[in-house]
């Protein structure tokens, strides 16, 4: 009996997490289509979620590895931040000029992932340094486009890129900072696994969507977009594909 | 109310039993266990027949210069045996280094960097000393899920290829660690701020001689090299953008 209703109310809250949780995005409208690329974040295989005597255990072991300067938290695949999807081919969208901001605070990066889209020759993201003194931070490329900025204390610079790539962005002063910036002149969308990944307005073609979870294997599909149309995908953001191994 | 709206409890139920359904029919079709990892973007090396036991051998010497500031972070300068074609050869039979083992107690992989020798074995140790479970997967140029384990468990692997592997764990953030699985024993270790590096017991011949940084800012290095019995050969190598 009590299982019983146990399932009803796990089965209330799943439809009122459906219902709440539904996006609207607009309807495709004349001649161009729109991919939809939901971001499922699914937990490790056999990891259902901490029991409550699991939570108690982190939240002990993570007041005192705060206190030690070591954070102890649950990877939230339900709410990843800073993934980045790219549809290779597509026209540059109007990114959210969001995506192109770093800030560099006592904590770090303020984020693991971001987007700088090109423009012409370069591409270009803003730098809050908010520390104390001035940064330098460079970005590695294995290509010719790797770059050095210095940013002042309390200042915001702005720091241009001269090739599409993936870098990675490291600190002078702090080495154990590290970020990835997408420098990209297709569309793309960076943002939070809670949220599903919207290209508007797509000219008909073929295109390719990749996902680059932060710290996860990536995910890439080819897909069609058809005139009129919105074409869903779901990603999964886990390491659940990857072989298994070991003894 | 709209009779969309009165449908989407209707909607909701529907779309729980397809989860529910999604998620028994995935337990079934899991995949079984894979022998190997994927070796992404790493490198294998054929070993041939020689042995390094037998081989006469000499020593590898050299300065690194940095066309601007260096990270004080580690960089590995190794050496790959070249065949008659200059390309990777056989790289000979070695004895691998000791395993080693890597603590996952309090959240932290320890040590957090290492390199190590191709078929070199790793042994993870979940060492926690309340129950938590631990997971370890590798991404990189060597991907592959050593899975979930408990407290007073561990996971072994060997490495069979060389490159660079990041170790995360899927249950907790900020559990990250970084190996180099360097194609044979013939490798240095600079730390830091060192600039200089010695190879000894390097069995003669011809070898490549490459870099690899723990921080990448400078693109990676390669010359060719000769090993001479008893010998000792000097290197300069150059790290620019």
């Amino acid at each position: 009996m009590k299982t019983a209703a146990f399932s009803a109310l796990a089965m209330l809250a799943l439809m009122m997490a459906a219902c709440a949780s539904a996006p609207s995005y607009p309807e495709p409208q004349g001649s161009n289509g729109q991919i939809l690329v939901n971001l499922q974040g699914e937990a490790k295989e056999g990891v259902r979620g901490p029991k409550r005597e699991d939570v108690r255990e982190d939240y002990s072991v993570r007041r005192t590895s705060i206190e030690k300067g070591e954070a102890f938290e649950r990877v939230d695949y339900d709410d990843m931040p800073d993934v980045v999807v790219v549809v290779s081919g597509a026209p540059v969208l109007s990114a959210s000029p969001a995506a192109s901001e770093l800030e560099l605070n006592d904590d770090g990066f303020s984020r693991d992932q971001l987007l700088a889209t090109m423009k012409g020759a370069s591409a270009q993201f803003t730098l809050r340094n908010t520390r104390g003194s001035a940064v330098h931070v460079y970005g590695f490329n294995e290509g010719d486009g790797s770059f050095e900025a210095e940013v002042g204390s309390g200042a915001l610079g702005t720091v241009k890129v001269s090739a599409p790539g993936r870098y990675d962005v490291y600190c002078d002063e702090d080495e154990s900072l590290h970020c990835v910036l997408f420098v990209v002149d297709s569309a793309a969308w960076v943002g939070s696994s809670e949220a599903g990944a919207f290209f508007n307005n797509l000219p008909p073609g073929d295109y390719e969507v990749t996902v680059y979870p932060p710290r996860l294997p990536d995910w890439s599909k080819q897909v069609k977009v058809a005139p009129g149309k919105r074409t869903t995908l779901t990603a999964e953001l886990t390491v659940n594909n990857l072989p298994k191994v070991g003894k | 109310m709209t009779s969309t709206m009165r449908k989407l409890p209707l909607l909701g139920v529907a779309l729980a039993v397809t989860v529910v359904a999604t998620v028994a029919i995935k337990a079934q079709l899991a995949p079984a266990h894979l022998p190997k990892p994927v070796y992404a973007k790493s490198v294998a090396y054929k070993d041939g027949e020689w042995k390094w036991a037998d081989a006469k051998k000499g020593t590898v010497k050299g300065t690194v210069n940095f066309s601007t500031r260096r990270p004080q972070q580690p960089i590995v300068i190794y050496l790959v045996r070249q065949g008659e074609d200059g390309k990777p050869g056989e790289q000979g039979v070695y004895d691998a280094p000791a395993e080693i083992e890597v603590s996952q107690s309090g959240g932290k992989f320890e040590p957090s960097f290492a390199v190590l020798v191709r078929k070199q074995k790793v042994k993870f140790l979940n060492d926690e000393e309340k129950e938590i479970s631990h997971n370890v997967y590798f991404l990189g140029d060597i991907e592959a899920d050593l899975g979930i384990f408990d407290q007073g468990e561990s996971r072994e692997h060997d490495f069979e290829e060389a490159g660079e592997v990041s170790v995360h764990c899927s249950i907790h953030k900020r559990m990250d660690a970084k190996f180099y699985v360097a194609p044979s024993p013939a490798f240095a270790l600079l730390e830091a701020d060192a600039s200089t590096f010695e190879i000894k017991n390097v069995p003669a011949g011809k070898y490549t001689l490459h870099t690899w940084q723990k921080q990448k800012r400078f693109k990676d290095f390669e010359t060719t090299v000769e090993v001479t019995d008893g010998g000792t050969t000097s290197v300069t190598v150059e790290m620019a953008r």
